[in-house]
């Protein structure tokens, strides 16, 4: 059984990004694989989150979305715990994906600001053994590239959700938790609507 | 003093030339020249009113609660000017200025009743003081724009400051009584929708969380009481009155209640509950907000989409399944990363998913496994396969959509005349 950890998947839900846990999750039903999305919600849930990571425990994924102003001002009182458990994440090679204003939990430079942008962008990544580019909708003034990883955290800017668009990146996901990618009706006929959307937005 | 004639006559000649060309166009651009040569003309049009101007705004229901209102303070004689449901942003004034507007740049009416878009609403009420604000809630709404639920609320409460008369405010949005806190000098009112009746509503009215401690809810003046159907009742101190609202939800209700009293406050001693009643009674749906219309010679619902709120909103009021249903997401969602928050599970089929966005909204029903027929982006195309469908055997055809591929798609269908969005 397949885990998909998602962190506060109401408050860290402004912009859709709790959606990357249901496509994985589907994904992972589409190709006869069994998957779970669990909330991680309190603080006993995260405490009980960083053992399983620092564990090394394996076949899990996480998912931190962005949130409102208001959301992550309400959750500052779980930012030390959050930095440890995406600290351990990195350490652990577990995957993972971390999107807009969580990126502030991750351990890269968050705080530079330039003009705000608002539109669909196809971002370029280097990161080994992951997808080339990715297609997302960017709506950020964060001075980051919109899409890196590191070790195997996605740390990404993009909406979308990121894993609905980017089929390639979840099959990377998909290797990693252990499972072999397999094709199916449904994952076609999703496959041929994102092709359709990397035609228009691609070129918008 | 300025002459805006020169300007009001390029403004027009701009519209019958792009009438000529294309049909059912022709109100946004004669706007945006008229903005560009005669910026000044808007704000001597709003300030022209002897009675002053009111804002309705926020982000869900301004057009329903104008149109509400607008028709109450007319059924008391009142000679109103408001603006139509489609242009409620500065470009949309300046265009019902070049339709409406004297040569001399006045137009006729004791009060201007508007309906404002959140950020326009802070722009032009910083060079026209408004005599009343009504703000009905804040949502996510609009992120590519707006960002952040709490910078609409700013802009909403930088507004409700600048009203020299009455503010009325939602009771039932931790936003709006935020807002609350921030007004100065006047004593909010506020409208809502009592405990048992939003109970019965499963998902509420899809505010934007502010994830703080919940202020305490403040007495309000009027409030929705019941809810069966479209009847609803409102009451308050002054009484009760009953009456059917022109399309069924709690939203509709909401409007009709933030409209009631924001013509109590407006119209003061002079405020008469028959002649309120029976303006909230004659009230026919909003363009496109469960407005029901013949194409071919059979009825269809026309439900518009604008946002999370009032996507999952007309989705949970869907009555029964929808026989036949046309999904159309336009160009208007800049960002459709918000279909992805909605929850599906009262759709049960789509017949057409189509507009702009028609492979982005397919992605996310079919992730959703809402089965789905015709998914094409070209909108003409999609329109045509769907009224060839023969007659529902129950019930009638169903269209959601959003602003965009709603004002394409009526135009599609001949719905081109302007008339059809006044109020």
């Amino acid at each position: 059984m397949k885990t998909i950890f998602t962190l506060f998947p109401e408050m860290l839900n402004l912009n859709g990004d709790s959606a990357n846990s249901f496509v994985l999750q589907k994904n992972f039903e589409w190709m006869g694989e069994q998957a779970q999305s669990v909330s991680v919600a309190t603080e006993s849930q995260l405490l009980e989150l960083l053992r399983l990571v620092k564990s090394s425990e394996t076949g899990i994924f996480v998912t931190i979305g962005h949130g409102s102003a208001a959301a992550m001002q309400a959750l500052a009182a779980h930012d030390a715990l959050i930095r440890d458990l995406l600290e351990a994440i990195i350490e652990s090679k577990t995957p993972a994906i971390v999107v807009g204003s969580a990126l502030k939990w991750a351990n890269v430079n968050a705080g530079s600001k330039s003009d705000r942008r608002s539109e669909f962008v196809v971002a370029t990544s280097s990161a080994e053994d992951w997808p080339s580019n990715a297609l997302g909708y960017l709506n950020s003034d964060l001075e980051l590239p919109p899409v890196s990883v590191e070790s195997n955290v996605i740390l990404t800017l993009l909406h979308g959700p990121f894993f609905a668009k980017n089929p390639s990146w979840v099959e990377r996901v998909v290797r990693l938790m252990g499972a072999e990618n397999s094709s199916s009706e449904s994952k076609e006929v999703a496959d041929g609507f994102v092709e359709e959307i990397w035609r228009l937005e691609a070129n918008h | 003093m300025i002459r805006y004639w020169p300007a009001l006559l390029v403004g027009r000649i701009a519209r019958i030339l792009i009438r000529l060309v294309r049909k059912g166009g022709g109100s946004a651009l004669p706007g945006l020249i008229l903005s560009k040569i005669a910026p000044g003309i808007l704000y001597r049009v709003l300030g022209s009113f002897p009675k002053g101007l009111v804002i309705v705004t926020g982000s869900a229901g301004k057009s329903t609660t104008t149109k509400m209102l607008v028709n109450i303070v007319r059924e008391h004689g009142v000679a109103v000017f408001t603006n139509p449901s489609t242009a409620n942003i500065l470009q949309g004034f300046y265009s019902t200025i070049i339709e409406r507007a004297n040569w001399s740049g006045k137009i006729s009416g004791q009060v201007a009743i508007l309906e404002m878009d959140e950020a326009h609403a802070e722009e032009l009420s910083r060079k026209i003081a408004p005599l009343q604000v009504t703000v009905l809630n804040v949502m996510e709404d609009q992120l590519d724009r707006f960002v952040d639920p709490a910078l609409v609320r700013a802009d909403l409460a930088l507004v409700a400051q600048r009203a020299s008369g009455d503010v009325l405010l939602n009771a039932d949005d931790q936003n709006t009584l935020l807002i609350a806190n921030e007004v100065r000098g006047v004593q909010p009112r506020f409208f809502g929708v009592a405990s048992k009746v939003l109970g019965a509503q499963g998902r509420g009215l899809q505010n934007a969380p502010t994830y703080l401690p919940d202020l305490p809810r403040p007495q309000t003046s009027s409030e929705v009481s019941r809810l069966d159907g479209v009847r609803a009742e409102l009451s308050g101190a002054w009484g009760k009155t009953d009456f059917d609202l022109p399309s069924r939800g709690v939203h509709f209700a909401l409007d009709a209640v933030a409209a009631f009293e924001s013509a109590r406050a407006f119209l003061g001693e002079g405020f008469d509950l028959q002649l309120a009643t029976k303006a909230l009674g004659e009230v026919p749906p909003v363009f496109a907000r469960g407005e029901m219309v013949q194409v071919n010679g059979e009825d269809v619902e026309f439900i518009l989409v604008q946002n999370p709120g009032s996507m999952q909103l007309n989705l949970d009021n869907l009555v029964g399944e929808p026989e036949q249903l046309l999904f159309a997401i336009g160009r208007d969602v800049h960002d459709p990363s918000w279909l992805w928050t909605v929850d599906y599970s009262n759709l049960k089929h789509v017949d057409v998913c189509t507009g702009f966005n028609a492979y982005e909204a397919a992605l996310v029903l079919h992730y959703n496994d809402v089965p789905m027929g015709l998914v094409t982006d070209d909108l003409e195309r999609a329109a045509t396969a769907f009224f060839a469908m023969p007659k529902p055997k129950t019930g009638h055809k169903t269209v959601v959509f959003s602003a965009d591929a709603m004002r394409r798609m009526r135009r599609a269908l001949g719905f081109w005349s302007p008339e059809e969005v006044e109020r």
